[in-house]
């Protein structure tokens, strides 16, 4: 790979390093990401995931090992952090953490406000990244954030990071929490935004969100990075998946039932329609 | 009397610029003993606040709520209510509070005013139920999100809870944990509790016996899921049917044998398995 724009080097980290609640949450991870990728960080409970997002935008420095994303060393004192976080944006697991303005409105202007972008512009690209996730820019834009439903909350979290038009997005667990219409409506978002060429990582419990999107899955179990490959071949291994306490994508999880009962049927399947061509051919409806 | 009766029930919350949001408009369900019951609709339509009301958390702006009798509004009943419903959040971190399991699990019963020496007996039972005895000293944060969250479903049958009410309870769950959780919570089901789900997963909607939708604050339908799968006005819910669903309809041109209201892909394959060799 000529030139990433992540590359992760044995990355080490301990929390409450020296204290008797130390606990080692990355072990070893290397990691190259491309411009213009989607990868998927998948791992079951605690294996990692959030904590290695949030070493690539500079929450946590590395304490064994290096990060460096567009060229900076995030080890090095004296990173321009706020310079960085311009370009690389992080939506946070807990949307709690994340939405802090009075108002829907302040919250989702407040990054693009910081890097001085004021009146008609700023209203421009606040309505566009609303509209980017699915909220209605007249309904929100003066809603108090506190008075938000989960799903709601979710959304202005997304919108406040869309904003900036990062050229890396770092997603954790995006769609949690959204209805099944803006669930589509932001995989459809994501899609958009990937053909333009921004580079995405993607923290996530739900196979078929990976499915939908990721080019590459990563793997990961008790702080190590376990599988790295093309998503196909991710969850053609099957057994490994679901003894990691994963699971597989949907469409996959049809073809391999249909297998384990003796029917002959290919099962490089990701999506629905990959799945329904399959089964036609295997039950001999279509050759 | 059903259990839970909820009658014209409104809520609106006032905001503190002065706008209100009319969160609730003229709910009227009833939810029958041993009943499990999923709650869906869109993004603030109300379920939250629905779910709230069912343990007195909130109180009616209009309307009234009984749970077995005795009304949510009146401040004497509070114990009551509490007692008959167990709720159960998204994120388990915020619903743990002690830094030992077996503390955290006695934390409901205490306050309800259960004696000393029927407390450990409370906990055990509880503990065991939902199979995390062997975990009762260890604190909280070290156990597996999974974990935390049958933890947290154990506080809520400490206190004896007639109906389970769960809000998202496996949204930031892996796939293992999510399966753990519904696991744990059909068991109960089957033991005779009553369960109100609320859940963005239709796959997980798709198990309950009975589905309810809310639609901006109203109750727009109430039916067995495969008949709320198939409602012409869905999309309008922001709703979609399981995905396997979805493959079942596409499928069943060519095998019009397949059964209805198909949600899991293990359903889909024997079935498929079944009628392909017919
Ligand atoms: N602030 C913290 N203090 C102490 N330990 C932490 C903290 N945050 C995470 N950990 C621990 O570090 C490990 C990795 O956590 P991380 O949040 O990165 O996992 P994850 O893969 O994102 O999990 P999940 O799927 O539950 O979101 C876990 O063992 C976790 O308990
Ligand atoms: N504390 C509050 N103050 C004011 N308005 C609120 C408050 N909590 C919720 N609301 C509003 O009430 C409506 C219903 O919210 P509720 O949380 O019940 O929705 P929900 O169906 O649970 O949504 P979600 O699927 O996103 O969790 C929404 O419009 C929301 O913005
Ligand atoms: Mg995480
Ligand atoms: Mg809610």
């Amino acid at each position: 790979m000529n030139d990433p724009i992540v590359e992760i080097r044995n990355l080490g980290h301990v929390y409450m390093a020296g204290t008797p609640f130390a606990r080692k949450s990355l072990d070893a991870v290397s990691l190259a990401v491309a411009e213009g990728e989607f990868i998927a960080l998948i791992g079951p409970t605690g294996s990692g995931k959030s904590t290695i997002l949030q070493h690539i935008n500079g929450i946590y420095t590395p304490q064994t090992g290096s990060v460096r994303v567009l060229g900076r060393d995030l080890g090095e004192p004296g990173t321009d952090l706020t310079l960085l976080r311009r370009e690389v944006g992080l939506v946070l697991q807990n949307p709690e953490q994340q939405v802090f303005e009075r108002y829907v409105g302040d919250d989702v202007s407040f990054g693009p406000r910081m890097s001085g972008m004021s009146g008609k512009e700023l209203t421009g690209r606040v309505r566009w990244a609303m509209d980017q996730v699915g909220l209605d820019f007249k309904t929100y834009k003066d809603r108090p954030t506190f008075a938000l439903s989960g799903g709601e909350r979710r959304k202005v979290g997304l919108a406040g990071v869309v904003a900036l038009k990062p050229r890396i997005l770092l997603l954790d667990e995006p769609t949690a929490g959204l209805d099944p219409a803006a669930h589509e409506e932001l995989l459809e978002c994501l899609a958009r935004l990937r053909l333009q060429g921004t580079t995405m990582i993607m923290a996530t419990h739900s196979m078929d969100d990976v499915a939908a999107l990721a080019e590459r899955v990563v793997v990961l179990d008790k702080g190590r990075a376990m599988l790295d490959g093309p998503v196909r071949e991710i969850f053609s291994r099957a057994d490994e998946i679901r003894s990691l306490g994963l699971e597989l994508p949907v469409a996959t999880a049809v073809v391999h039932e249909l297998f384990g009962r003796g029917i002959g049927i290919r099962r490089d399947v990701l999506t629905l329609t990959e799945a329904e061509d399959a089964i036609l051919v295997a039950l001999g409806v279509r050759i | 009397m059903p259990f839970i009766d909820v009658r014209n029930l409104h809520h609106t919350y006032a905001l503190k610029n002065g706008g209100t949001v009319h969160a609730l408009k003229g709910i009227d369900f009833t939810v029958e003993f041993g009943e499990y019951i999923a709650v869906l609709g869109a993004n603030g339509s109300g379920k939250t606040t629905l779910a709230l009301h069912m343990n007195g958390i909130l109180q009616p702006g209009e309307g009234k709520v009984t749970v077995d009798g005795w009304s949510t509004a009146d401040p004497g009943a509070v114990r009551e209510v509490r007692r008959r419903i167990g709720m159960v959040f998204q994120s388990p971190d915020d619903q743990l509070v002690a830094t030992v399991v077996e503390e955290d699990v006695a934390f409901g019963p205490e306050n309800l005013g259960v004696a000393e020496d029927r407390l450990a007996a409370v906990v055990r039972d509880a503990l065991d139920r939902v199979g995390m005895w062997e975990h009762r000293l260890r604190p909280p944060d070290q156990l597996s999100a999974g974990q935390k969250q049958r933890v947290a479903i154990a506080g809520a049958l400490a206190m004896n809870p007639r109906c389970l009410v769960l809000d998202e309870a496996t949204s930031m769950l892996d796939p293992a944990g999510a399966r753990e959780v519904v696991g744990i919570v059909e068991d109960l089901h089957d033991t005779g509790m009553a369960v109100l789900t609320v859940t963005h997963k239709m796959r997980e909607a798709a198990r309950a016996d009975r589905v309810i939708v809310l639609s901006g604050g109203e109750l727009v339908a109430d039916g067995p899921p495969s008949w709320i799968f198939e409602h012409p006005d869905l999309a309008r819910w922001n709703l979609r049917p399981p995905p396997v669903t979805v493959l079942a309809t596409r499928l069943r041109p060519h095998f019009p044998g397949l059964p209805a209201g198909l949600a899991d892909a293990e359903a889909l394959a024997s079935s498929l398995v079944t009628v392909g060799q017919s």
